[in-house]
Order: C-alpha cells, then sequence, then structure tokens
C-alpha cells in the first residue's frame, strides 16, 4: 500500500503546473464555499443577536393567542406564581413585564402606526438594548411621568426631537380609544432603520393607563444565561405554569422571519455549491482522464506485470483521494484565514443600509464558520472527488493491455 | 517438463482497412530451462506470439497452456494472476515505472503479490546486486543509462522467479557491449535457477546466445532448430 501511495502521489507531480492549476482551482472553490457559508451564518447569527437583544429576548410568555393576534384583548394579569417560576428559575438572566401594541403616534403635521412599548424602565434596561442605545436624551425614569423614547428614524421624520410632545392613540381593552401626550425624553438609535422607526417607549404604568389594562401586560420577556437553553427552559416554564390561558414561545418561533430567511439561504446557497461542485468534478474527471492518457503504456506495462484492475482503480483513486486531501487542506487554510480577517474586520455594507433595514439587517456582517459547515464542506469535496474519478479509473481498468502497450511510451 | 505448449494458433486482426493475418497456425512446445529466440522479419508474429503466450492478446483460434494451464478464454482477473505469478517481462523499451526507485521497481511485482515488506526489500537488493547495479537503488530510471534500467527491468521480471520470462526484443536498444553483458547475465540465471527464457528478436548476437532458435515467417514456424549448450 505504501508504494501504491507513494506512486498515486508521485503521479500527480508529473506536470505539476497542471496539478497545480487544478488544486488552486478547486481550493478557491472551497474557499468560496466557505466564506459563503459564513457570510450567511455571521449574518443569521448577527439578525438573531439583534433581533434578541433589542427586544425579542430568549422566551416569552404571552396570552393564548396574542404570538398570532397581538391585540390588547389578548392580554394577561401576571401572576405570583409566574413571577416565583421565573425567579427560581437559575437558567433566567433577566425578565421585563411588558405592554406592547399597535397604536398611532400623532403630531400637528403627521400620523404614524407604530408599536407602542409599555414597559419597567429598570428591568428592560436589564433585558434589552434599546432603551440604553440613546443617540439624544436619557433614558425612561419612571419618576417622570408622560416621557416617551423615539427611535432616532422615527425622531428624523416627524421631526420632533428631544422635549417635543406627541400624542398616542390606540384602542383601549373594552373597545374606546385611549390617547396619550408625551413628551420626547431619548432618542435611540439599535442600528436598524426599522426598529428605530416602528417603535416608540413609555412606562408600562402609563401605557397600562392609557389603555385601560389595570395590570394586564401582554407579554413577559425572558433573556437568559444562554441562547442555546432556550427550547428548555420554554418547555419547562410552559411545564411548570400549566397554565391553558398562557403560551411560552421561544425566540425561534417569534422570528419566523429569520427561519425563512435560512430556508431560502439554504435553497440559495446549495445552487452555488452544486455550482462549484459541478466545476470541481469537471476539473477532476479532465485532469485524471488527461493524466490517465498520457500513461496509457505505462497502465499497459502495469497489468502486463500482474496488476489487476481493482488495484489499477485503487491507484487511480488514491490519485484523486490526494487531490482532494492538498485541496482541502489548502482551501480550509485559506479559508479560515480569509473568514478569520473579515470577522475581525466586519463586512461593512452600510452603502446597501436602506435595503438592508427593509430586511433587518445589520450593517456590519462578521462572517462566523461553524465546525458542520466546515465538515459538510470537506466530505462534499471528498464525495465529488471519489465519485467523479471513479469513471476515469474505471476506463484505465478496461484498457486492453497490448492495445496499451502499443500506445507510446 | 513443458511450461509452454501452443497448438494451432491463429491470430488475425484489421489494421485500417486490411486484413493482419498475423499468426497462420504455429504449433510450438517450451520446456522447463529452455533459453530460446523467436526471430524473424517485422511482421512476422514474434512479438503477438509472446502476447498471446502471455495472455496480453487473444488468440483468433487455438489453444495455448503456459505450466499446464489452458489459458484461451481465461478471466481478465485470471491472466493478470497468471502473469504475476508464473511469467515475467522484459520489454525493448524497459518500461519501468518511472516515478518509483529501481529498488521499488523492483519490489513492484512482489508488492503486487503480498511479499512482506522485508522480504521485498531483502530480495530487490540483492538481486539489484547480482545485476551490478549496487549504490544505484535509489536511483530513479530516468536518471539510469539505458542499460542499466535494462538490468532493473531483467530484476523485476526474475525477482519472483518465474516459470517463464518473456523479452521482447530486449537488447535493441541497446550497445552490443551492453547488450551482451545483459544476456551474460540472463544466461547466468538460465542456468542457476532453471529459468525458461523467450526473447523475440532481430539481433544476430542474441541468436547466436540462445539454445534454441525458431523462425517466424508469414505467421508461420518456419524453422526450428536446437543448438549445442555451448553455443
Amino acid at each position: 500500500m505504501k508504494t501504491l501511495l507513494k506512486m498515486a502521489w508521485l503521479n500527480l507531480w508529473r506536470n505539476p503546473r497542471r496539478t497545480v492549476i487544478l488544486l488552486c482551482a478547486m481550493a478557491a472553490g472551497l474557499v468560496g464555499i466557505l466564506f459563503s457559508m459564513a457570510f450567511v451564518n455571521g449574518w443569521i447569527r448577527q439578525l438573531v443577536a439583534d433581533s434578541v437583544n433589542t427586544y425579542e429576548g430568549h422566551v416569552k410568555i404571552l396570552a393564548k393567542g396574542y404570538n398570532d393576534n397581538p391585540v390588547i384583548e389578548n392580554s394577561f394579569e401576571p401572576s405570583e406564581r409566574i413571577l416565583s417560576v421565573l425567579a427560581g428559575d437559575p437558567r433566567v438572566k433577566s425578565w421585563v413585564a411588558r405592554v406592547a401594541v399597535q397604536g398611532l403616534l400623532s403630531t400637528p403635521e403627521h400620523s404614524l402606526v407604530v408599536t407602542i412599548i409599555g414597559t419597567d424602565p429598570v428591568r428592560e434596561l436589564e433585558v434589552s438594548t434599546a432603551c440604553r442605545m440613546l443617540a439624544a436624551g436619557h433614558s425612561l425614569s419612571g419618576a417622570v411621568q408622560g416621557e416617551i423614547l423615539l427611535g432616532k428614524d422615527l425622531s428624523e421624520k416627524i421631526k420632533k426631537g428631544l422635549g417635543k410632545k406627541v400624542v398616542l392613540m390606540s384602542q383601549q381593552l373594552g373597545g374606546e380609544i385611549g390617547t396619550g401626550a408625551f413628551r420626547v425624553a431619548g432618542i435611540f438609535d439599535v442600528g436598524n432603520g426599522a426598529f428605530n422607526e416602528g417603535n416608540v417607549y413609555v412606562t408600562l404604568a402609563e401605557a397600562q393607563q392609557m389603555l385601560n389594562l389595570g395590570q394586564r401586560i401582554t407579554e413577559i420577556t425572558i433573556l437568559l444565561h444562554d441562547i442555546e437553553q432556550s427550547e428548555a427552559v420554554a418547555g419547562d416554564l410552559a411545564a411548570r405554569l400549566d397554565d391553558p390561558d398562557l403560551d411560552v414561545v421561544t425566540w425561534r418561533q417569534r422570528l419566523l422571519y429569520v427561519s425563512e430567511s435560512l430556508k431560502m439561504m439554504d435553497q440559495y446557497t446549495w445552487i452555488y455549491y452544486a455550482i462549484f461542485y459541478l466545476a470541481m468534478a469537471f476539473g477532476i474527471v479532465n485532469t485524471l482522464m488527461i493524466s490517465i492518457g498520457e500513461r496509457t503504456h505505462e497502465i499497459g506495462v502495469l497489468m502486463a506485470v500482474g496488476m489487476t484492475r481493482g488495484r489499477l482503480m485503487l491507484l487511480i483513486l488514491l490519485e484523486s483521494c490526494f487531490i482532494a486531501v492538498v485541496a482541502v487542506v489548502a482551501g480550509l487554510a485559506a479559508g479560515g484565514a480569509l473568514v478569520g480577517w473579515y470577522h475581525a474586520q466586519g463586512i461593512d455594507l452600510s452603502a446597501f443600509a436602506e435595503g438592508l433595514d427593509l430586511f433587518g439587517m445589520a450593517h456590519v456582517i462578521r462572517p462566523v464558520l461553524v465546525s458542520g459547515d466546515v465538515m459538510s464542506a470537506m466530505v462534499g469535496t471528498f464525495s465529488i472527488s471519489i465519485l467523479f474519478s471513479l469513471l476515469p479509473a474505471w476506463r484505465a481498468s478496461r484498457l486492453v493491455p497490448v492495445a496499451a502497450l502499443r500506445q507510446a511510451g | 517438463m513443458t511450461i509452454v505448449e501452443a497448438k494451432g494458433l491463429v491470430k488475425d486482426y484489421r489494421e485500417g482497412r486490411t486484413d493482419v493475418h498475423a499468426l497462420r497456425g504455429v504449433d510450438l512446445q517450451i520446456g522447463e530451462g529452455e533459453f530460446i529466440a523467436v526471430a524473424g522479419p517485422s511482421g512476422s508474429g514474434k512479438t503477438t506470439l509472446l502476447n498471446i503466450v502471455s495472455g496480453l492478446d487473444s488468440a483468433t483460434a487455438g489453444e495455448v497452456r503456459v505450466d499446464g494451464e489452458e489459458i484461451s478464454g481465461m478471466r481478465c482477473a485470471d491472466l493478470s494472476r497468471l502473469r504475476l505469478h508464473k511469467i515475467g517481462f522484459v520489454f525493448q523499451s524497459y518500461n519501468l515505472i518511472p516515478v518509483l526507485t529501481a529498488r521499488e521497481n523492483v519490489e513492484f511485482t512482489m508488492l503486487l503479490q503480498g511479499v512482506p515488506a522485508g522480504e521485498r526489500r531483502r530480495r530487490a537488493m540483492e538481486l539489484l546486486g547480482r545485476v551490478g547495479l549496487q549504490g544505484l537503488e535509489n536511483r530513479r530510471p530516468p536518471t539510469l543509462s539505458g542499460g542499466q534500467q535494462q538490468r532493473v527491468a531483467v530484476a523485476r521480471a526474475i525477482v519472483t522467479r518465474p516459470r517463464l520470462v518473456l523479452a521482447d526484443e530486449p537488447t535493441a536498444n541497446l550497445d552490443s557491449e551492453t547488450g551482451a553483458k545483459l544476456l551474460d547475465l540472463m544466461r547466468e540465471l538460465n542456468r542457476a535457477e532453471n529459468m525458461t527464457f523467450v526473447f523475440s528478436t532481430h539481433d544476430p548476437m542474441v541468436m547466436d546466445y540462445s539454445r534454441r532458435l525458431i523462425r517466424l515467417h508469414d505467421g508461420l514456424v518456419a524453422s526450428d532448430e536446437r543448438r549445442p549448450a555451448s553455443a
């Protein structure tokens, strides 16, 4: 086997330029695959992290039906039991009770639909970043009545800065219209134009009063120490609360557009991978066929001295394995370095900020490689190399020895 | 004991639009330990005969037995096994594997036979010494002279101690002095190991060395002449 391995390795380097060109093409393709995987991973991670940290949290306790129909009627009164269960779970880092409903923000010049978020000013700072990421002013204090936080984009759109007055309107519990006048205390900027423009924060107590909710809320948003525990915590909470009027959902169920984006990207990237693998397959078949064509006489000699068809196929497959090993090592090294560099630097897409905001994408993406993707790229490259070298190997093994020996040596 | 027995060997093939009758009914018996030259002009059927005897090519009609085994109609894998274990080849253009060293070339057939690495190495080194290539064991074929390459090829052919060594014009690319040394070597092996050698050749020197000279003409045995052992 050692001699066969040596023969296979040295056969590759009979025409170094051809082998190097093939290896470069395969490695470059692998770099492309790894980088695109890393880019998508980085984008998705960023998307999830932004959404979770800005507002969503990891787990939410909602009134039954609120997730599909977020109206004021789908609200609930947080019981002592809920609060004690949350307090007793060490996986829970923090939580905040909120009211979140659609409403109208009015100024003398504008009327815009926004999500009115009533929250506990202190707990909100522990759970999410929106009220901390202030471009101007200060966060809600709770001590001063009638304060509101606007997003930067909304503030610019309605041309209302710090200290200016806006009016909120929304349907109360019971069907009446509730209104409230607020003065802009702070302007947040979470780096996501859609969120900045579509959400306003007021204190929970004032939202409950305006909406005639009493002590009712629409959600408890929970931040965990580890995002990977989201499903486990949600399952445990649902079991322990055992309340048919409540839903416990994770960020995955809330951020459906992330799942859809993932599915879409999967389909898109597999088309890309298929093209790459096909190009790789052609390269391998072409190189091996030319190489075998050049060695026809020698193959005849090998058969003449007693080499079986099986061993001859093994020799060609070993050559293909070596090509795959070198291409994978080079591709992983170059791809890893490229991803590492861009992860550190970040890919600045702010030139496309307007379009990115539509998809809730961050303006700076940091590519991330995960072991599963690296494995699948490696396995893909190896599989394609072996699979598509079977044809040249089979053709070599079917050569008629005497005809092969007649070819010029 | 008979090593090769051919009866009524016929080989026809087409070359372009021409029908070629390479062998027209050759009968032949080769005994163990013979040292035979098969001579004849180009196109007389020498190489075709060797190819059929070795199972590299098949006859259109007739029978061939090698060491008692009928090889006409043998499966490809069985023919490979037969060549590996019973036949050694020496080619006109050496046909060594260029990426392997002299020693590895000699070891190659033993590798295919499954001989353990230590034993392979020992036998290859011993034989390379015997053919006068001490110190050149780790050289690759392109760095060796024609005569040296052909000696490696001879070592490769006989290292597994085959019953039959077929040599297709082994001296054609060598000068007469180198050719004579190579023939001396093969004669010595023939005597010492009782190995059977069959050469196809145009070379009068090879014919002089042989103890049996078979002349082919137009695909038929024109003469079969045995010579005294001292020739």
